[in-house]
């Protein structure tokens, strides 16, 4: 069943320095329920824009959105629902947990403002308590806790009204990383136990991945790439989504008689299908941690540099006239200026002056 | 170039004492890492080199000079030390353009005018912020204002320089492109390194050797990143630096026997475990491998995708293990889901006797 | 914190017997005690010893005067009154600045600051000149117009004191709570909003209860503010015979004309007066404490404002009445005066005339409080802009034993009555201690830096706190020595909060009325003190002309700080 659904949403803002910024541009998405969605993309792509309209705290400038069936935002129709009759759950990066209530006051609010009676106020607080382990703890005013605690707080507010959407933004970003780990699969324990819809804000692949089943990068105000997690780190429809998944390495290659050879070495190709639509000149991009050396078979290089890291190897290697770093487990041995081979699984392939690096100049420039 | 050694040194804040008896020896041109987690004294230990704080015993010398000795009576004030220094938060001077306080040093240690002009400019080059010189602070990045203080730091001293947690602010890729900066400088200009931080990562990938503080301020380990990677002298070193499952154990005929349960570990004990029969068994998440031959079974409890590698929570009889599979392997091995059965191979397990706490 | 510890021992091994650091913090005490803690001593000393004896009986005396208890409810009557309304008033425009999509902001936000400019006696003047009941322009007007039998107001009343002190107090609950609406993190409100309440909800349950902290701290402000004030009761209540305690105190001691015994009642009433206040300040304490939340945090997002529909045109034009009696009207009204060529002819043009102004430059004594003015103002700035630094220095960076003692002695006289530091003042310095200066311009100099150190010194502080002790520390590392770390670093550093800290002081000092009233003498008159006895020896008009100028004076000066600080903003 759909969801959430976003018809050509637009969202324009009008600053005094930088005149009319379109933030969103013309999206288009269906969210299905139960499912957990992220948007994914660097600060200022406009996927907390895009939340936020979701929640109701921003109008459109066009398009429509629809929540569970219910037409929400109709820019046509003038049609507007405030956030508070949206029946939504939320959770904001700065834990937006009132200072001056205790736990019990705060998780109690949305139902208290529902006039839900005492009782089943009652019943219904110590649930969400017990599922963010805030039992007995009633009492506690949130200003000593720690930033778990807080959020913890306001996970229990959020879920406590049985929302059928539950919007998180940027939840994460404010804990530390260890505890960011577990947080992660608090949330979905609570999803299974709740069932509700999530929509997920982050920068973080690492984290949209370990939790969504399906995410949407953005970029500058459009979407990039919809899909699962694997396909976008597997199959980056470019290369700023292949970069913005994790580390990525880039290297020209020349195409010649169907196979391709590094820059600065026309001597040896290297092991790879080259796609039957292969340019002269193009891009080989692969992931420092996808790359197979080895003692046997593959492209020959040499190790130019090796560190032991915690959890791996890294290796700078040559390959043509550059040099690619890989990372392998610690177990995978090799001396400095040892001879290895290389061999390039999964590699993806773009145009050699593609528009997203140009994009990608552009954008550094205006950072 | 300069060596600097620490000889018995201890401070004390009022009534806590934060190092105790540390000797330390840094070599001439090595980049030394000092890591420790954040409070156990490593900055300290920095600030009385740098003769900012006075520690209560002790001697310090930077190459030959005795700078502090308690026996002796000798305080050198810091600004007669010779070294140079990139602190934490940069310091560099809000009000001074990149240019002024790169010369500051320099016009202080009353250098010749010519000169000053070609150090700083050469100082800039080295650190890639030519054409910023009429900059002023406020108009530049975190990263930019650090290259700063890196170039005032070189100027300052071309035998000992000091980084303390330089790094710690910067983005993913500035840091990398950092690291390979300071490599070279110090490639370039043979200086002798002080690196201070509470981020392994970037130790082991910077240093030539570095030294592990205790969270009570004395020295548990110094090596080289093989060397700490490969052998952690003890159960501390180890899980400092990188994510550890420890199980508990107890030695049996040759064998490893897991506490709570029945299960003996199918493989043979290294030569050189000790005799205590109560041990914890360290392996690394990315030393444990998934082999259907294995006789040793587990279950998949969680299966967290990452990219660049899977997190698997696996159920050992009733230990919890955490395993890491690299990206590549995933994507050429079997794919494992939460439920299955799988076959466990440690690869290289550590073996600590237990502490007995009171 | 990490200093704390250091530095004495570092200065010992570097083998100097008597660090600069050691010296500063020494200096530092001394000024203040004589500065500060003599004055205050010697109030005590003057109430409770006779002769050197203890004794009560003047302080019992004093307190029972049913003279005095009188004025003391009337002290706590009109500071309750306007600490009350000030913070509705204040809470009301905070909030339609702060949450509603009222228009024009910014020149609204700009109009409240200008009360702050002004000395709040030029507003009792001004009211005084509409509302007298015998004489006020407006009554006047109103009785003629609507053929009434009597004045309609009566500002020479306590209604007429709160009023007036109202209009000048009421923005410090305002710049409170208007900046910590702005500081608090939007999602607060819009996670309510979710939740499922609607605005006016959120306003009652979430908003007013987060920036209460913020509310309690500007109205104990006022509360203290007004407890101490002398201007307005006493250009207002004087005629009426209605007395607070700073007048009080003020009459006893300008009736006894200067007699020792006259000092000695106004010194043990005014201590009297310091216990209201302290338990004003103990009061603000407590409630602080109980409500202490962090609520700046979060990214920085417009919060969402309430559109107010229908009632934005008949809000705004209130706004702006209120606004135009509160700050246009009494301005203009001195001015109008200040130009008429007697006073009690109509406001109309051909009775307007500029010879006033001239004359005022012909009057010795008016050309002498100019001058006094000017050099009080600019000594006291300079001086105790840089005894604040010094004190700042060693606060937050020498960080010696004592240093808390040290922060509240400075800041003590910022929370003393202006007259009551004025008593202690003569009492240390005419003689008694063996220096005489009264009737001199230095009794009042000494006066004014004890007053006002604490501006400058709370401002290099601030600033002093920016600087972290790595850039001094850099700067030694760089070969610098511990004073070139000091002159090359730290001050450039805090120069800004220097020169507003010299503002800081120079601006009130340049309309200062309450402490030189007391200290005053034959030629060392005051602009404030000019104006005052001018009007109360009944050259209304010449007082008006005086009172307009200093307008113009004060404008322009505040012209060339917003200037100033413009030009470092931009640069």
């Amino acid at each position: 069943m759909d969801q959430i659904v976003l018809k050509n949403v637009t969202k324009n803002f009008t600053t005094k320095t930088l005149g009319t910024v379109t933030a969103v541009d013309n999206l288009n998405l269906t969210i299905q329920k139960g499912e957990c969605f992220s948007f994914l993309g660097p600060s200022g792509c406009g996927k907390t824009t895009t939340l936020r309209m979701i929640a109701g705290f921003e109008d459109l400038t066009e398009g429509e959105i629809h929540l569970c069936g219910r037409p929400v935002s109709v820019k046509s129709k003038n049609l507007y629902v405030p956030p508070e009759e949206r029946g939504l759950g939320m959770v904001f990066q700065s834990f937006a947990v009132w200072p001056h209530l205790n736990i019990f006051e705060n998780v109690a609010f949305p139902l208290k403002v529902r006039k839900v009676d005492k009782a089943q106020m009652h019943e219904r607080v110590a649930k969400a308590l017990k599922h963010t382990s805030l039992d007995g703890m009633e009492k506690v005013f949130p200003g000593s806790l720690s930033g778990g605690q807080q959020q913890r707080i306001a996970l229990a507010r959020a879920i406590v009204t049985n929302p059928e959407v539950m919007l998180l933004d940027e939840p994460l970003s404010n804990l530390d990383p260890k505890l960011r780990e577990s947080m992660r699969f608090e949330i979905k324990e609570l999803q299974k136990e709740f069932n509700f819809t999530i929509v997920f804000v982050t920068h973080d692949q690492s984290e949209a991945m370990a939790l969504s089943d399906r995410m949407m990068v953005m970029d500058m105000g459009k979407v990039i790439q919809v899909g699962t997690p694997t396909e976008l780190y597997n199959q980056p429809i470019n290369q700023f989504v292949h970069k913005f998944l994790g580390l990525s390495t880039f290297t020209y290659v020349n195409i010649r008689d169907g196979k391709a050879y590094p820059e600065g070495d026309p001597e040896n190709a290297l092991p790879v299908e080259v796609p039957a639509n292969a340019e002269s000149r193009m891009i080989m991009a692969t992931r420092p941690n996808q790359i197979d050396m080895n003692r046997t078979s593959g492209y020959p290089s040499e190790v130019v540099k090796r560190s032991f890291l915690t959890n791996h190897a890294e290796y700078l290697v040559k390959v043509g006239d550059a040099v690619i770093k890989i990372q392998t487990p610690h177990r995978n041995e090799f001396a400095q200026g040892e001879t290895c081979y290389l061999r390039f699984p999964g590699a993806m392939w773009y145009a050699a002056d593609s528009e997203e690096l140009e994009a990608e100049r552009n954008r550094r420039q205006l950072v | 170039m300069a060596s600097v050694r620490f000889e018995r040194v201890s401070i004390s804040y009022g009534d806590k004492q934060v190092i105790r008896d540390l000797s330390l020896t840094v070599e001439d041109s090595e980049i030394m890492g000092i890591i420790g987690p954040s409070g156990c004294g490593k900055t300290t230990l920095i600030r009385a080199l740098c003769g900012f704080i006075k520690p209560h015993t002790g001697d310090i010398y930077i190459g030959d000079q005795l700078v502090f000795s308690v026996d002796k009576r000798i305080n050198i004030p810091p600004e007669r030390r010779g070294i140079g220094v990139v602190f934490q938060d940069y310091a560099v001077w809000p009000h001074m353009s990149v240019w002024d306080n790169v010369c500051y040093p320099m016009k202080k240690r009353k250098i010749e005018k010519n000169e000053i002009q070609r150090r700083a400019t050469h100082a800039l080059a080295q650190v890639r912020m030519t054409g910023y010189e009429k900059h002023m602070p406020s108009q530049l990045s975190g990263g930019q204002q650090q290259r700063v203080a890196i170039a005032r730091a070189l100027v300052s001293s071309s035998e000992l320089i000091i980084l303390d947690e330089p790094i710690t602010n910067l983005d993913a890729k500035l840091r990398e492109e950092m690291i390979v900066e300071i490599q070279m400088i110090q490639r370039d200009i043979g200086t002798t390194i002080i690196y201070i931080t509470h981020d392994q990562e970037a130790a082991l990938q910077l240093c030539d050797r570095i030294a592990i503080m205790r969270m009570n301020g004395d020295i548990a380990q110094i090596g080289t990143d093989e060397q700490i990677i490969k052998s952690p002298i003890d159960r501390y070193v180890y899980s400092f630096i990188g994510v550890s499952n420890f199980l508990p154990a107890t030695l049996q005929g040759g064998k490893a026997k897991l506490e709570n349960s029945d299960l003996v570990l199918p493989f043979d004990l290294p030569a050189d475990v000790s005799s205590q029969a109560t041990q914890d068994i360290g392996v690394r998440p990315m030393n444990i491998v998934f082999d259907e031959a294995s006789p040793l079974r587990g279950t998949i409890k969680r299966a967290v995708f990452l990219g660049n590698q899977y997190d698997y929570f696996v159920s050992l009889d009733g230990h919890e293990l955490r395993v890491e599979r690299n990206a590549l392997d995933a994507m050429q091995g079997k794919q494992y889901q939460e439920g299955d059965d799988v076959g466990l191979v440690f690869i290289n397990p550590a073996f600590y006797p237990r502490e007995v706490t009171a | 914190m990490r200093r704390s510890n250091v530095n004495p021992d570092m200065a010992r091994l570097d083998g100097k017997k008597f660090s600069m650091d050691k010296f500063l913090t020494i200096l530092s005490f001394v000024i203040l005690i004589i500065v500060v803690i003599i004055p205050m001593l010697m109030i005590v000393y003057n109430t409770f010893f006779v002769d050197g004896r203890f004794d009560t009986t003047l302080f019992t005396e004093i307190i029972l005067d049913p003279a005095n208890v009188g004025a003391m409810w009337n002290t706590i009557k009109i500071a309750l009154l306007v600490t009350v309304l000030g913070t509705l008033v204040g809470l009301f425009f905070a909030w339609l600045l702060g949450r509603s999509d009222i228009p024009l902001k910014g020149l609204m936000r700009s109009m409240f600051t200008i009360p702050y400019m002004f000395p709040p006696f030029f507003g009792a003047m001004a009211w005084e000149l509409l509302l007298s009941p015998r004489s006020g322009y407006l009554n006047n007007w109103l009785v003629t117009t609507f053929g009434l039998a009597s004045a309609p107001f009566n500002i020479n009343s306590i209604g007429g004191i709160v009023f007036v002190e109202l209009s000048y107090y009421f923005p410090f609950v305002f710049m409170q709570v208007v900046s910590a609406l702005e500081r608090m993190d939007p999602t607060l409100e819009e996670s309510a909003r979710i939740a499922g309440a609607k605005q006016w909800y959120v306003i009652r349950r979430i908003t007013m209860p987060l920036v209460l902290p913020a509310t309690s701290a500007g109205a104990l402000l006022i509360l203290t503010s007004s407890l101490s004030h002398f201007g307005v009761p006493a250009i207002l209540g004087f005629s009426k015979k209605i007395y607070t305690l700073p007048t009080r105190i003020y009459q006893l001691i300008s009736r006894a004309s200067g007699s020792f015994q006259g000092i000695r009642e106004g010194a043990a009433l005014s201590i009297l007066l310091v216990i209201v206040v302290m338990l004003a300040l103990w009061l603000q304490k407590a409630v602080l404490k109980t409500g202490s939340y962090d609520i700046i945090k979060g990214k920085s997002m417009r919060p969402m404002l309430i559109k107010l529909r229908g009632a934005k045109i008949p809000l705004l034009i209130i706004s702006f009445l209120s606004l135009f009696v509160i700050v246009v009207v009494p301005l203009l009204m001195i001015v109008l005066v200040g130009l008429l060529r007697a006073y009690g002819l109509p406001l109309s043009m051909e009775n307007f005339t500029l010879d006033n102004f001239v004359n005022l430059f012909n009057h010795k004594m008016v050309a002498d409080s100019v001058k006094n003015s000017l050099f009080l103002s600019v000594a006291s700035g300079v001086i105790a802009m840089f005894l604040g630094v010094m004190i700042a220095y060693v606060i937050n960076k020498i960080r010696p034993r004592g240093k808390t003692a040290l922060e509240i002695i400075s800041i003590l006289p910022y929370s003393i009555p202006g007259i009551v530091l004025a008593i202690g003042v003569i009492l240390a310095w005419s003689g008694n201690l063996g220096l005489n200066l009264y009737n001199t311009i230095w009794i009042i100099l000494v006066a004014y830096i004890a007053r006002y150190v604490a501006f400058s010194m709370k401002s290099a502080s601030a600033s002093l706190q920016q600087v972290h002790y790595s850039l001094e520390d850099a700067a030694r590392s760089s070969g610098a020595t511990h004073f070139e770390s000091l002159t090359d670093i730290t001050l450039p550093l805090i120069r800004p909060a220097m020169i507003s800290g010299f503002f800081l002081i120079f601006l009130p000092a340049m309309r200062e009325l309450t402490t030189s009233v007391l200290l005053y003498g034959p030629y060392t008159r005051t602009l404030g003190v000019a104006i005052y006895s001018l009007r109360s020896d009944g050259y209304i008009v010449d007082a008006s002309a005086l009172a307009a100028m200093t307008i113009l004076l004060i404008i322009i000066v505040n012209a060339i700080v917003n200037a100033i600080v413009k030009d470092r903003k931009k640069g």
